[in-house]
């Protein structure tokens, strides 16, 4: 309705008692639509309440179908590799530390999300300079462990813990194929990040892998084994 | 059968035949948009999600929104900003007229009846009946407009699903008769009984469908609560002064009703010149939605 209905007329034109009667209305009707437009700005606070949240469940929808499909692509890479088998040779072990560069690295980029940030130097002079996914990270780990160790047993083993409200990650490295003295611990430590278990979601679906979380006092225990990785 | 029975039995099948047609798909969304119109719980986003299922009803919406009517300087481009910008009860009532005028989109005429006019006298009597509420009674009116907006829709049912009965109704009002009292003599009803019916087919809150049914003439006004009875003799009063200033589809109200008129004003403490106000007001809003293309749809 429009603000100016009550002015149509002249008012120098108005009997009093128009005017009275006017007078009358437009404040009934000023006073409804104060409540009214009160009412309006509580509802759309609602609704803009209403739309952050189902933003929140679109992003973490997101979030989880763009880790299933890293997930399988990684797979897919990972059986592509088996068939060709000339990824995985024990003389790559040498390179290991190239290889988790190259891994890492490429999850940082790929994953692209902010909600993590590693901040820390790791061992071996491995520096992780950018924000990325941690289900990426360990995810592609896991592929650059497959890829390294070849034949025998790989084990993949992260350790988290929480120390004056940040919670760092370990992640433990071991596998038959691979150069002791090379074997890389990675000390990752980062912002606690909600759902962390849900890494454990993710590892299962590189095949073979299997996957134990131990709650512990202070942190968790995530111990990933893949036994003899078919990639020969 | 009994005389009464008959014609309850017609009425019946007459809104069985409605409901399965476009009018009974029209009121599963009309039942809806008043649910949340009546439902002060409801947020403007269960609003936004049942306009936003229905891409022409959103279209003209926006359309509306955008219109020399609300004249706003920025372009409304969602179903959010048309709330933001016009309120959450201007967007109901809004689609409410527009999902009961489409009703009448398509016009169709014999004799005095013409759905256009029908159409534009249902609308002013449900800013009529508003105007009233809002500025005499100092109250909302909201389920005001959407009884108002519906009261005739019986004539639509006549209309639509009885055709040939209707032109001989509007035939007999040749003879110097109403159009209620030449229902009465065809059907042996009229169409206030039809559109109370059609209420309750709709789930309607029932004091929609008794305002529906009483809007020519209050039956057993004893009966009824003061919520009630306010909401009748408006909707009565509205009817009578649109027919009387231009916005009625059939003859001018008769002496006898516009003594009615004069006394059902009375009892609802309204003064001559106030109603002359509102009157001058609906002729305003008639006008500016005439104007922007907005008033037939």
């Amino acid at each position: 309705m429009s603000p100016d209905r009550h002015f149509k007329q002249d008012l120098s034109s108005l009997s009093r008692e128009e005017l009275e009667i006017r007078l009358r209305q437009c404040l009934n009707d000023l006073r409804i639509t104060r409540e009214e437009s009160h009412e309006n700005s509580l509802k759309y606070m609602e609704m803009v309440g209403e739309l952050g949240e189902r933003n929140l469940e679109l992003q973490s929808l997101k979030d989880g179908l763009e880790d299933v499909l890293q997930a399988r692509n990684a797979e897919l890479l990972l059986a592509r590799e088996g068939q060709q088998g000339d990824f995985a040779k024990p003389s790559s072990h040498s390179d290991l530390k190239n290889i988790l560069e190259t891994c890492l690295s490429e999850a940082l980029k790929t994953a692209g999300r902010q909600d993590v940030n590693i901040s820390a130097p790791c061992q071996e002079g491995l520096r992780l300079e950018r924000s990325g996914s941690l289900p990426a990270i360990v995810k592609h780990l896991a592929a650059g462990l497959l890829s390294c160790c070849g034949q025998g047993e790989a084990t993949l083993e992260a350790i988290a813990e929480k120390h004056d409200g940040e919670l760092s990650i370990k992640l433990r490295i071991s596998g038959a194929g691979v150069d002791r003295k090379r074997r890389s611990t990675l000390l990752k430590s980062c912002k606690p990040v909600e759902g962390w278990e849900g890494v454990a979601g993710l590892l299962p679906s590189l095949t073979g892998w299997s996957l134990s979380v131990d709650s512990r006092a202070g942190g968790f225990h995530l111990n990933a084994v893949k036994r003899n990785a078919s990639l020969n | 059968m009994t005389e009464g029975m008959a014609g309850e039995e017609r009425i019946r099948r007459l809104v069985e035949k409605a409901a399965s047609s476009d009018l009974g798909s029209i009121g599963e969304l009309v039942n809806k948009i008043l649910s949340t119109i009546r439902n002060p719980a409801s947020s403007a986003g269960e609003l936004k999600e049942l306009i936003e299922v229905d891409p022409p009803l959103c279209a003209k919406v926006l359309a509306r929104a955008n219109s020399a009517y609300y004249g706003f300087k920025r372009e409304v481009s969602s179903i959010q900003d048309a709330i933001v910008f016009i309120g959450y009860n201007a967007v109901n009532e809004l689609c409410l007229s527009m999902k009961v005028g489409k009703l009448f989109e398509s016009e169709k005429s014999f004799s005095f009846y013409s759905r256009k006019a029908l159409w534009a006298h249902s609308l002013a009597v449900a800013i009529c009946s508003k105007f009233i509420y809002r500025r005499e009674f100092g109250e909302r009116g909201d389920n005001i407009y959407s009884a108002a907006l519906l009261h005739d829709l019986g004539i639509m049912v006549e209309e639509q699903f009885a055709t040939s009965e209707f032109k001989q109704a509007l035939k007999a009002c040749e003879g110097g008769i109403g159009v209620l009292a030449a229902e009465r003599e065809v059907f042996g009803f009229g169409h206030p009984e039809v559109a109370e019916a059609l209420a309750i087919q709709w789930n309607l809150p029932p004091w929609m469908g008794v305002a529906m049914r009483n809007h020519h003439e209050v039956e057993n006004p004893v009966a009824m609560d003061d919520a009630v009875k306010l909401a009748v003799n408006t909707i009565f009063v509205s009817n009578i002064a649109c027919k009387m200033n231009g916005f009625g589809w059939e003859a001018p109200p008769s002496p006898t009703e516009t003594l009615r008129w004069r006394a059902r004003l009375a009892e609802l403490d309204i003064k001559p010149k106030a109603m002359d106000i509102i009157i001058e007001d609906v002729k305003s809003e008639m006008q500016r939605l005439r104007e922007a293309g907005d008033l037939y749809l």
